[in-house]
């Protein structure tokens, strides 16, 4: 019977999709020369400076923007993540004047290591002057590598 | 002498107000059958009237870590004139924890009068979550053919004219 009872809690374990650990903060707009100091951490990961551009048309029929945010990422926990990182910002009536996400690309950030993502915002960009307030929203999902269990040694 | 000094005021306020779009703004609760939703969200009558929500994948197995999750919008420009459109989704838990974020919108020209555009939102980097989604956020900004022009039409006039007025003004 406790047989029975481990393997449906091991299927339903192994049917649960593998969710990520998240953290978010809301913070007011201040940057200075587009630079923002915050502090968003999860296990050791931290983003700890945004720097906004505001940007404009590409122009002539084109009317994706540059505009975005560049945020840092630090690692300083033991193990390699792989990182989200969702940016939002609102004016004061609470309407988004841009939103994007950006993140690991390929493989993870190491232990130890720090990296900037670029976060686009080509498609809702033409009220950013009237920003008021920002969210951050960073997702963690540890490597496949550190998360596998240690194989006993013989 | 008061009132024109208010009137330059005024004026150079105006002149100093930035080229800024239309926008609105709706919370919605999520909940899409088969992916799809109904929503209403317009502005100088441009509507978006629906949105279809793909969760995606990933390349398992490789170091690729980008999703193809994206949400589709369907917009139609029932007005008078041609738009550009743009159009923000954010997706958030019970928490408020953001889920999945990005923007769609005009690539090229205009969403011409009368016309049905659908919009592709992706949301590459954050949607590990995306089962815990509850509500949704969509902000629909537009700006008309032309505004700019206008605006920087009217900005020479009221110089010139504010130029005539000042008593000071240089001949």
């Amino acid at each position: 019977m406790f047989r029975r009872w481990l393997l449906l809690a091991a299927a339903l374990g192994a049917a649960s999709p593998l969710a990520a650990q998240q953290v978010t903060k809301k913070f007011d707009y201040a940057p200075v020369n587009g630079v923002q100091d915050l502090h968003v951490e999860l296990d050791k990961v931290v983003v700890n400076q945004i720097a906004f551009k505001p940007g404009k048309e590409l122009g002539g029929l084109v009317r994706r923007s540059d505009a975005g945010a560049e945020v840092r990422i630090d690692n300083n926990g033991q193990k390699d993540q792989v990182v989200g990182v969702a940016v939002v910002v609102m004016d004061g009536d609470g309407n988004i004047v841009a939103a994007g996400s950006g993140g690991t690309r390929f493989g993870h950030l190491s232990a130890g290591e720090r990296d900037t993502s670029a976060v686009n915002f080509p498609f809702v960009f033409r009220n950013m002057s009237k920003a008021k307030t920002f969210v951050v929203t960073m997702e963690l999902s540890e490597h496949e590598k550190a998360k596998a269990p240690a194989t006993p040694s013989h | 002498m008061m009132f024109r000094k208010a009137l330059l005021v005024l004026l150079a306020a105006w002149l100093a107000a930035p080229l800024a779009a239309d926008q609105i703004t709706k919370k919605f609760s999520w909940s899409p059958v088969n992916g799809a939703q109904d929503v209403e969200v317009g502005v100088q009558r441009v509507v978006c009237n629906q949105i279809t929500f793909d969760l995606g994948s990933t390349l398992k197995g490789t170091p690729v870590r980008k999703s193809s999750a994206n949400a589709v919008l369907r917009v139609d420009n029932n007005g008078f004139l041609d738009v550009e459109v743009g159009i923000a989704v954010v997706v958030f838990d019970d928490e408020g924890n953001v889920v999945a974020t990005g923007s769609g919108g005009t690539q090229w020209g205009y969403l011409n009068k009368g016309d049905r555009a659908y919009y592709k939102v992706t949301f590459p980097y954050v949607y590990r979550n995306f089962d815990r989604a509850r509500s949704f956020l969509i902000t629909l900004e537009t700006k008309e053919k032309g505004r700019d022009k206008d605006k920087s039409k009217d900005k020479t006039k009221d110089k010139e004219t504010a130029g005539a007025a000042s008593p000071n003004s240089p001949s």
